[in-house]
């Protein structure tokens, strides 16, 4: 598990672990796994949003198994039953 | 499109070319595709997975699914094997193989059969996803090209080397592209160079923007890839920038695979461009000087 509770803007995090207490302000996660914490602004993409808040920030390919989408942009990605929902899909209300 | 539309009415074929705009559609000008129908994203197409299924349930029998990345060479050869529909099992024909299986690169379908699949039929899938990142993630119509096997239809899967003598492809150059869009719009652009530096495939991909610049520019006399302020391959990554994350590979062996890689590619732009009757002066961009 990271250490790091504020991801900042311009960050790159590739294959790392986040939970509770995270919050993301404009970091990009690569194959990251998210389980806990609140995504602000930032990019995630190709890991998996296991629980927390997406709150804002660009979602592109990974899988969104759990949590709560509040808000944000997604480009495309898969539900925790590996179905892929395309770009501007909201899947998640809250 | 300029080899394969003949030989399709060769074939008696009535033809509708359509290529989906996905991004930047006001720089598709029509004066450069004359007969070509444009596509854009929207409601109920809002990217290229719902663009696959949606012209798949197009009033047609045929649909050939070609990457923007790919070139058929040989229109003669790829229109001969329709003479493989006349098997009533033969579903589809995969022109360019992916890991030696059929893929979506360009996919010629008998739209009845791929209409049979549960809907979306061609839409990539996570399958396993509690298994992540061990999960299987099936490209788009790898699911489709599973499940119409299963119930005893075929698909013809062209070998990688007979395709590679008709086909060229320079995969991954439209996703680079869309990568650096969608990074540096979230986390600007020194994120995306960092990561660039990550992913090995995105050198090759970069490398394959500079060939196909070189192309484009010959033919065209304008920049290639552009990016908002109209530097020439800064929606893919410079010559200045590529030369720059080449420099940090210490790893010999590395870099003598993307020497080798980069020479292929070198070999399938000087093919298309005897093709078109230019010459191309294909910059160095690995720190030996080399010309890949």
């Amino acid at each position: 598990m990271s250490d790091v509770s504020i991801l900042g803007a311009g960050e790159l995090y590739i294959r790392k672990k986040f939970g509770p207490g995270t919050v993301n302000r404009g970091a990009a996660l690569f194959e990251c796994e998210w389980d806990g914490g609140r995504f602000e602004s930032g990019l995630f993409t190709g890991g998996m949003f296991r629980s927390g808040q997406f709150a804002g920030g660009i979602f592109l390919g990974g899988i969104f198994w759990g949590g709560t989408w509040l808000s944000g942009i997604w480009e495309g990605g898969f539900d925790r039953n590996g179905i892929y929902h395309s770009r501007g899909d909201s899947p998640f209300p809250v | 499109m300029r080899e394969l539309v003949p030989e399709c009415e060769r074939l008696r074929l009535t033809v509708d070319v359509n290529i989906f705009c996905d991004a930047n559609a006001d720089r598709f000008l029509p004066d450069w595709f004359p007969g070509v129908r444009f596509t854009y994203s929207g409601p109920g197409m809002r990217d290229f997975m719902e663009f696959y299924d949606v012209t798949l349930n197009a009033p047609c029998d045929f649909v050939l699914f070609l990457d923007a990345d790919t070139f058929v060479l040989d229109g003669a050869w790829a229109c001969s094997y329709f003479e493989s529909f006349t098997d009533p099992r033969v579903a589809g024909i995969s022109f360019v193989p992916r890991k030696g299986a059929p893929a979506i690169f360009a996919l010629l379908c008998r739209a009845e059969s791929y209409r049979d699949l549960p809907a979306p039929a061609l839409a990539c899938r996570y399958e396993f996803p509690e298994n992540w990142p061990r999960g299987v993630n099936l490209q788009p119509g790898d699911f489709a090209a599973r499940e119409l096997v299963k119930g005893g239809k075929i698909v013809i899967n062209v070998d990688a080397d007979e395709s590679a003598r008709h086909i060229v492809n320079f995969r991954g150059t439209t996703g680079l592209r869309s990568s650096r869009e969608h990074v540096t719009r979230a986390v600007g652009e020194q994120a995306f160079l960092q990561s660039v530096a990550e992913y090995p495939a995105c050198f090759i991909a970069a490398y394959d923007n500079v060939m196909l610049g070189c192309l484009y520019e010959s033919l065209y006399h304008e920049p290639f890839a552009c990016d908002p302020v109209g530097t020439p391959l800064g929606a893919s990554l410079t010559i200045a920038e590529l030369e720059c994350a080449l420099k940090g590979i210490r790893d010999v062996k590395q870099l003598e695979r993307l020497d080798e890689r980069f020479q292929h590619s070198h070999r399938n732009i000087s093919r298309m461009a005897a093709r078109e009757g230019v010459e191309l002066f294909i910059p160095s961009v690995l720190p030996n000087g080399k010309p890949g």
